[in-house]
Formats: structure tokens, C-alpha cells, sequence
């Protein structure tokens, strides 16, 4: 899958989390989860579990600790995809 | 050192399924999760762990100038009682106070120096602050490099620990 596809299914995804509207719909893959999106921090939890359902993959504790903007959360999804 | 963290219990419940599976696994540990299912409130307790967690993540993200993590599984809580409690952190040690009641948990870190917390809007807090400090004018937040909350004063600068979650704001000092 490539980055962009999975970019546009993870933008789906934190959209129900978001507090800044103006910044979710100008996404790009600098976003930070927490500085730009103000997704609060309790909810980055829900993010990676709805990550791993929607893509059917596990991500571990190393790969969700870097899991804080877009671009490294779509590198570690893509990762897990390629590994699967 | 500073960090705090409040938690809308009624914000959390419509928002965060902490009883969903995997999602108590994703943030702590075996012996975290036995105190959580043991508790007499273990939706309460959770959040307090979540709360001494966050609360340490941002005093020792600022005190060692870390770069942001998403790592709950770092910070190992023990409860000494109802409100007092200790967060490990690789060699640290960390304090903490919670608060619990109906409506939040909200926790911050204690260490010997006195600290002092406001609870409300954060306009609230700066005209408190500029009646306090004799300030001619409101001060304004900006952050540190790591993106840290800090208040410019006239002549020097406030580090502040800011937590915000549905209803209820809270500062530490």
C-alpha cells in the first residue's frame, strides 16, 4: 500500500479524536497528534488500537512510542504491512 | 519538578474505552493492571495510573530536555495510599498527589519545593497571576523548544504545567 493510501485511511481514522478542525483539514504528514491535531494524549491509545484493527497488524511498545505524527505513523504501519 | 494531568471522567467515558481489548495492555503493567481489576472503582483507578503516568512523562520531559515519546509503558506506578503515590522512570523516582472525585482525577508531581496549582480557565489564571506578580500586563504563554508551556513575565520567564481535558483546566507553578 502506498504511503499516501495509508495516510488518507489513518486521516479517517483520527478524525473522531481531533480538536483542531483548521489543522486536521490541512493534514499533511509533518502533522503532530498532540501540538497541531490537539488530540489529547488519552486518546493516542484508542488511535493505535483503531490502527491496528483497521489494518489487521500488532504494533508493539517500540513502534507505538514513535507513533506522534503522521509520516512516523504511517512508516510504522507500513513496517508492519510489509512484515505481515 | 513540575507535571500534572486532569481527566474528565464523563469526557473519558463517551471518549475512551479503556475496557476495550488490548487497550489497558497498550499502558500498563501486569501488576498495573491487577490493581486496576482488583479496585473497588477500577474505572477511577485506571485514570489514576493514566494521570500519575502523564504527570511524570511531562516533569521528566522537561527536567532532561527529552524528546516526545508515546511510551505510558516506561513509567511504572505504586500506590502508597488513596492519594499518594510513586512513578519509576529508568533510574528516577518521581512523587505524586492525586485528587479524585466524581467529576475528575487529576494528579500532579510533588517534590520538596512548593508548588503552587490553580484550578480553572486559563484567562482566569493570568489575571490572577498579573494581580499576584504586580504585573503591568497579562502574561502570555509561549512554549519551549520541546513545545513545553512557559510564561513570559517581564523580566524573566515561568515555567508552567498546563492539563486541560473536557470540563475542567488545571495549573501547576
Amino acid at each position: 500500500m502506498t504511503s499516501e493510501a495509508i495516510q488518507a485511511r489513518l486521516k479517517q481514522i483520527v478524525k473522531p479524536y481531533v480538536n483542531n478542525q483548521q489543522n486536521f483539514e490541512n493534514l499533511t504528514s509533518e502533522s503532530n497528534f498532540i501540538n497541531d491535531l490537539e488530540i489529547n494524549s488519552a486518546n493516542l491509545v484508542d488511535i493505535v488500537l483503531d490502527v491496528e484493527d483497521e489494518f489487521d497488524i500488532r504494533i508493539e511498545n517500540d513502534d507505538m512510542e514513535k507513533m506522534m505524527d503522521v509520516e512516523a505513523t504511517v512508516g510504522v504501519i507500513q513496517k508492519k504491512l510489509t512484515t505481515k | 519538578m513540575i507535571g500534572n494531568d486532569i481527566v474528565d471522567l464523563a469526557k473519558a467515558k463517551q471518549e475512551s474505552g479503556i475496557f476495550r481489548p488490548r487497550y489497558l495492555e497498550k499502558i500498563c503493567s501486569t501488576e498495573e493492571i491487577n490493581l486496576i481489576l482488583s479496585a473497588a472503582e477500577p474505572i477511577r483507578c485506571f485514570w489514576r495510573i493514566w494521570t500519575m503516568k502523564e504527570s511524570a512523562y511531562k516533569a521528566v520531559q522537561r527536567q532532561f530536555n527529552l524528546k516526545p515519546a508515546f511510551n505510558p509503558f516506561a513509567f511504572a506506578c505504586l500506590f502508597q495510599d488513596s492519594e499518594f503515590g510513586t512513578v519509576d522512570f529508568r533510574v528516577h523516582q518521581l512523587s505524586t498527589k492525586t485528587i479524585k472525585t466524581d467529576d475528575y482525577v487529576y494528579s500532579e508531581i510533588i517534590d520538596n519545593e512548593i508548588k503552587q496549582q490553580f484550578f480553572g480557565a486559563s484567562s482566569d489564571f493570568l489575571l490572577m497571576l498579573k494581580n499576584e506578580l504586580n504585573l503591568q500586563s497579562l502574561p502570555e504563554f509561549s512554549k519551549t523548544k520541546q513545545g513545553l508551556p512557559i510564561l513570559n513575565l517581564a523580566d524573566k520567564t515561568l515555567s508552567v504545567s498546563k492539563t486541560h481535558h473536557g470540563r475542567f483546566q488545571a495549573f501547576q507553578y
